[in-house]
């Protein structure tokens, strides 16, 4: 904890006047009395000023900024005392849904083979029957998409980002990345890409 | 990491009833008002209004970047819990900086215990190369010299402020970098304002100290605003 000395009535006035914020009357008595000091200080101080502003800013969009604000309102969630609204929709689908993926998409076996061979993209396995899945080829994601639909929540202190397939092939490469993204109509849906087609960032 | 604003403040204060106003966007009371009834939409809007400058001043006393995105995320959580404790005559933004400040000083506290030294010294992101665009990073169209000079600069002046206490530091960021007045920093960092003056009075002495071989022609200065 800091134990500055308090500043003398002369010193507080002596800051005021270097952050402009003495009143125009105090300032006009002072104006032909002021000491070469605090013209040097005044300098000094915007002088430091300067380098502050230089170098640093006061706002910084942190990296990730979406996922933080989904992160940030997934655990107000958690939180209760929330009125579910429309607007909100946005961010509600995903607690449970991440969590469920784990389940669902842990028994998710990536085969261009059977693709090529007019196969289905992608096997599902989920230990729930009611659980549904589509698959399609988005050009646009570069990426397979799989929409599930009936996932159970499993407990939220569950936290999934993305989850790699192990064991899969795709042109030589033996693992890809599932990762959740949300469609324009608010509904989620997964994404299936091999590794080499996502940077580190695209994972957090 | 993308800096939003290399400038003071922006022209809307925070908790300003007309923030925004003639922009389209709600004021932070509404939206306060409708957070506090469990709205989370409304709280979702304040995040987003105030990520980039929480993250910003939280990145400033930290210097990193892994910690301050966790803190950011736990502050807006503390203020979510806190809201219905929030007072309508309280700016909104003063109001989160407090917590934040509360939880960063928890953080240097957290660091002393865990490394034994000054918070940040193990850290192996301080003075790592900023992504393009970051808070020491210089804008396009800058030459290498220029650009080295910068990152020197900004790395100084790291240094500097990581040499300041806490409340130093923090005092010193929010008048020079936020832009806030004496009372603001005050209900901010919760002291008096005479303490926020005496904090800024050393705070400046020691920073000129720890920089003084910076001349006037380092940073960009214009001798004209001396």
């Amino acid at each position: 904890m800091n134990d500055d000395p308090k500043l003398s009535p002369e010193e507080e006035e002596r800051v005021r006047w270097i952050d402009g914020v003495l009143s125009p009357e105090r300032l006009r008595e002072l104006e032909d009395s002021l000491p070469p000091e605090w013209l040097q200080e005044r300098m000094a101080a915007r002088r430091t000023g300067d380098l502050l502003r230089s170098s640093l800013a006061a706002a910084v969009e942190p990296p990730a900024a979406e996922f933080l604000t989904g992160s940030i309102m997934e655990a107000v969630a958690r939180e209760g005392r929330v009125v579910p609204r429309g607007a909100g929709r946005r961010w509600q689908w995903f607690a449970p849904l991440a969590s469920a993926a784990a389940v669902a998409a842990g028994f998710l076996l990536w085969n261009a083979g059977h693709r090529a061979a007019g196969g289905p993209l992608v096997q599902v396995y989920a230990p729930d029957e009611r659980v549904t899945a589509r698959a399609w080829v988005s050009e646009e994601a570069e990426a397979t998409v799989i929409d599930l639909e009936n996932l159970e929540a499993l407990p939220d202190e569950r936290e999934i980002r993305a989850f790699a397939v192990a064991g899969g092939e795709r042109g030589g490469q033996e693992d890809a990345v599932v990762t959740r993204e949300e469609r324009a109509d608010g509904r989620p849906v997964f994404l299936l890409r091999g590794r080499g087609l996502l940077s580190r960032d695209e994972l957090h | 990491m993308e800096a939003v604003a290399a400038s003071p403040l922006p022209a809307f204060a925070a908790g300003d009833p007309a923030a925004g106003a003639g922009r389209g966007r709600e004021g932070d009371g509404e939206l306060v008002r409708r957070a506090r009834g469990g709205e989370a939409a409304a709280f979702e809007e304040l995040v987003v209004r105030y990520r980039a400058r929480l993250y910003g001043m939280i990145y400033n006393m930290t210097g990193h970047e892994a910690d301050s995105w966790d803190l950011t995320q736990e502050v807006f959580l503390r203020a979510w819990r806190a809201l219905p404790q929030f007072e309508d005559r309280a700016q909104f933004y003063t109001w989160l900086h407090r917590i934040a400040h509360n939880a960063v000083c928890d953080w240097v506290r957290r660091q002393k215990v865990r490394g034994g030294g000054s918070a940040g010294e193990f850290d192996d992101s301080r003075g790592a190369v900023p992504e393009a665009g970051a808070v020491t990073v210089p804008r396009a169209g800058v030459g290498p010299d220029e650009a080295l000079s910068h990152k020197e600069l900004g790395e100084r002046i790291r240094e500097a402020l990581e040499a300041l206490s806490p409340e130093h530091r923090a005092v010193i960021l929010l008048k020079e970098l936020d832009g806030m007045t004496y009372q603001e920093i005050a209900e901010s960092v919760g002291c008096s304002v005479g303490t926020v003056m005496s904090r800024l009075f050393y705070a400046r002495k020691r920073l000129q100290l720890l920089l003084a071989d910076l001349g006037p022609g380092e940073g960009n200065l214009k001798k004209d605003n001396l």
